[in-house]
């Protein structure tokens, strides 16, 4: 069963389709059966316990792994199915796994600059647009120094930049908000994905584990359990389903464990031995 | 009328430095052996008494002649020389004008220098043919490469099938053989240079040349990132993960049927003439034994970072043992080595005709290797595999640890 997204008229617009995924490392099962439509232009938060398979599923949308079973489709084209359907799917997608590497040796403006041209970026306004990055995110003295001179924060910041700089229409985002991002680094990332999202139609799907980020900006959750989709819908809808009317942790812990708030009152009450 | 090539420079002349060099380097070698002549017990008549002398008259004859051969070409060559070859693209020049630094093609000066060496191997009771023949085949033997090196892809195939029928019996300058059936494989091959010559000074400038010289430190600039980072596999490490993995332009490449036919019929055509050369016996074992040795390449190569999607476990857990998405790999590999295998039961089989019979099952194998599917490009864009991130994300996970 396709799992309803709040979008109006979500055939027409869905821009990542995930159709009967299922996918296990070796006997162990990590998704099941997952079925997901995203429309076009929304900010969509995966979210779930660790180990749940969020990053295998974001890994399956980007192309990193093939399911075992099931099929993603980009922008109507099927992942895999044939070598111009992945090209161009490769075109409209980036993707930021949890650990990129970057290459040490370049300096972070090379690196953004090559990245860009990979996806085409007119040079004047690719080299334009590398150094509103740099000053966004706070690189700008650091932008012509080789990347190993960076702090892991900064590493982080233009591995950001540089899925930010193909100006694709997909972003599939595995964990932005970890890795050492300063506070300003994380107002500056919540307010341009949610301003792409929003202003330019692109459509996002992140994996992310801070619940104020994923409350402030995302247009819709999903929330992994098991190796299934528990909820996939708005915030107020996920309050209004679960009966719960907190904080998204309270709402997640609900969905997914919702004996924790007892556990936590048993761990003080419980008469010490 | 202007004539294209005239067919003197003195531009060509060597240095005199070098020819100094040469000088002092073979007198000292000619005093050297006059006085072992002199002081021996049995004093000879002359040095050329002592056959030592004459082997090292021969070996530093032949060398100068190819050390000039060589320098001829890397000299003059613009492919040679970057520096040059950026000049030479902004000048008004064009390819029906002479090279302004000086000719590539032979001039009656070097017929000068390689006489000079042939009249001292007169002199000095060596073959005079010796330097003639070093510097002929190795000013060939460079502008192959050269030729390569320009993409004449046409004029390198069919010096690729010239170059070994010199070994064949009957054709190599052996004697009792005849030298003129040498000449003229000789002669077909300088035509196939000239004219292969002709058409990359026409596809001057040779920008392809650009990105595989320009060094990984230079590259400092947009411009030069912009050549640099298409270029080759090497680079591509360079785009970081997962980029390196998911561009949509950067691509493995892939061997064109046709390219792939022409490379089977080269292979089948030096094997069999260095079989019939050298006389061999057949070796369908060591045929076998090559082929499974490329198939292992092969498949290491296919295999590289990409994971199936699930593990033997997995499959047989869910009864899914074949994944064809994945398992495509094996097939060419496996169709190879059956192949070696029939190939090699056919050569027992086939008599004298054994050397025809061993090359055209080494063109096949050839054949079957690099063009049966998937080819990479295919592979890497609908394979159904789980890529593996590099050792070296891992390593940086150690090194963010130890911070």
């Amino acid at each position: 069963m396709m799992i309803a997204s709040d979008g109006s008229k979500p055939e027409r617009q869905r821009m990542i389709n995930i159709v009967d995924v299922s996918h296990h490392y070796g006997v162990r099962p990590v998704l099941s059966h997952i079925n997901l439509s995203i429309p076009k232009g929304q900010l969509v938060a995966v979210m779930g316990p660790n180990g749940v398979g969020k990053s295998t599923l974001l890994g399956i949308v980007a192309g990193i792994t093939s399911p075992a079973r099931g099929y993603v489709e980009i922008g109507g084209l099927r992942r895999r199915s044939s070598e111009n359907a992945e090209i161009q799917i490769r075109k409209q997608t980036a993707y930021l796994p949890d650990h990129p590497w970057l290459p040490e040796s370049m300096t972070a403006r090379e690196w953004l600059l090559a990245i860009g041209q990979l996806y085409d970026i007119e040079s004047e306004h690719l080299m334009d647009h590398v150094n509103r990055l740099l000053d966004l995110f706070q690189l700008t003295d650091k932008g012509d120094s080789p990347i190993r001179t960076c702090s892991n924060g900064q590493k982080k910041k233009v591995a950001i930049c540089g899925t930010l700089i193909t100006e694709v229409p997909v972003l599939v985002l595995d964990e932005p908000f970890t890795g050492g991002l300063d506070p300003s680094a994380i107002l500056v990332l919540t307010r341009v994905l949610r301003h792409l999202a929003d202003n330019l139609g692109v459509t996002i799907l992140m994996a992310s584990q801070v619940p104020e980020t994923v409350e402030q900006m995302a247009h819709q959750v999903i929330v992994l359990s098991g190796t299934r989709v528990a909820a996939y819908d708005t915030l107020d809808r996920l309050r209004a389903k679960t009966g719960c009317k907190g904080s998204l942790p309270e709402v997640f812990a609900e969905l997914v464990h919702p004996q924790t708030l007892e556990h936590i009152d048993s761990y003080f009450t419980r008469p010490k031995s | 009328m202007k004539r294209p090539f005239p067919f003197h420079s003195n531009l060509v002349w060597p240095a005199p430095g070098l020819v100094g060099a040469f000088v002092v380097i073979y007198g000292l070698v000619s005093v050297y052996f006059w006085l072992i002549a002199q002081t021996a017990p049995e004093p000879a008549r002359s040095t050329f008494d002592v056959p030592e002398a004459v082997s090292c008259c021969e070996i530093i004859l032949g060398f100068t002649a190819a050390l000039y051969a060589t320098y001829r070409l890397l000299r003059f060559h613009p492919a040679c020389n970057p520096g040059y070859s950026r000049w030479l693209k902004l000048s008004p020049w064009t390819a029906d004008r002479p090279l302004p630094a000086g000719p590539v093609h032979l001039v009656w000066q070097d017929a000068v220098v390689v006489g000079a060496l042939a009249a001292i191997g007169i002199w000095q009771h060596v073959n005079p043919l010796l330097p003639v023949t070093a510097f002929i085949f190795v000013y060939l033997a460079w502008f192959t490469v050269l030729l390569a090196f320009t993409r004449r892809w046409g004029s390198c195939l069919a010096l690729g099938f010239l170059w070994p029928s010199l070994m064949l019996p009957g054709i190599a300058p052996v004697p009792p053989t005849s030298v003129l059936p040498a000449i003229c494989v000789v002669a077909a091959m300088a035509y196939v240079i000239w004219y292969g010559y002709r058409q990359s000074l026409k596809a001057f400038p040779w920008d392809f040349i650009k990105t595989a010289l320009r060094s990984r430190r230079s590259s400092r600039s947009a411009l030069d990132i912009e050549v640099r980072i298409p270029s080759a596999a090497g680079t591509l490490f360079e785009l970081g993960w997962p980029f390196f993995v998911l561009s949509p332009k950067i691509l493995p490449p892939t061997i064109s049927p046709r390219t792939n036919l022409a490379l089977g019929a080269l292979a089948g055509w030096w094997s069999f003439c260095i079989i019939k050369a050298s006389q061999m016996d057949p070796l369908p074992e060591i045929i076998v034994l090559l082929t499974i040795v490329a198939a292992t390449f092969r498949l290491l190569i296919y295999a590289a970072g990409a994971a199936a999607p699930f593990n033997i476990l997995g499959r047989i857990a869910t009864g899914r043992i074949i994944v064809p998405g994945y398992d495509k790999i094996y097939a060419t590999p496996l169709a190879v080595v059956v192949a070696a295998m029939l190939g090699g039961i056919i050569i027992k089989r086939s008599g004298a005709w054994y050397p025809e019979t061993e090359s055209i099952v080494i063109a096949i194998l050839w054949w079957v290797l690099f063009g049966g599917g998937p080819t990479l490009r295919n592979w890497a864009l609908t394979g159904q595999f789980r890529r593996r991130a590099p050792a070296i994300v891992n390593s940086n996970r150690q090194m963010i640890k130890q911070v």
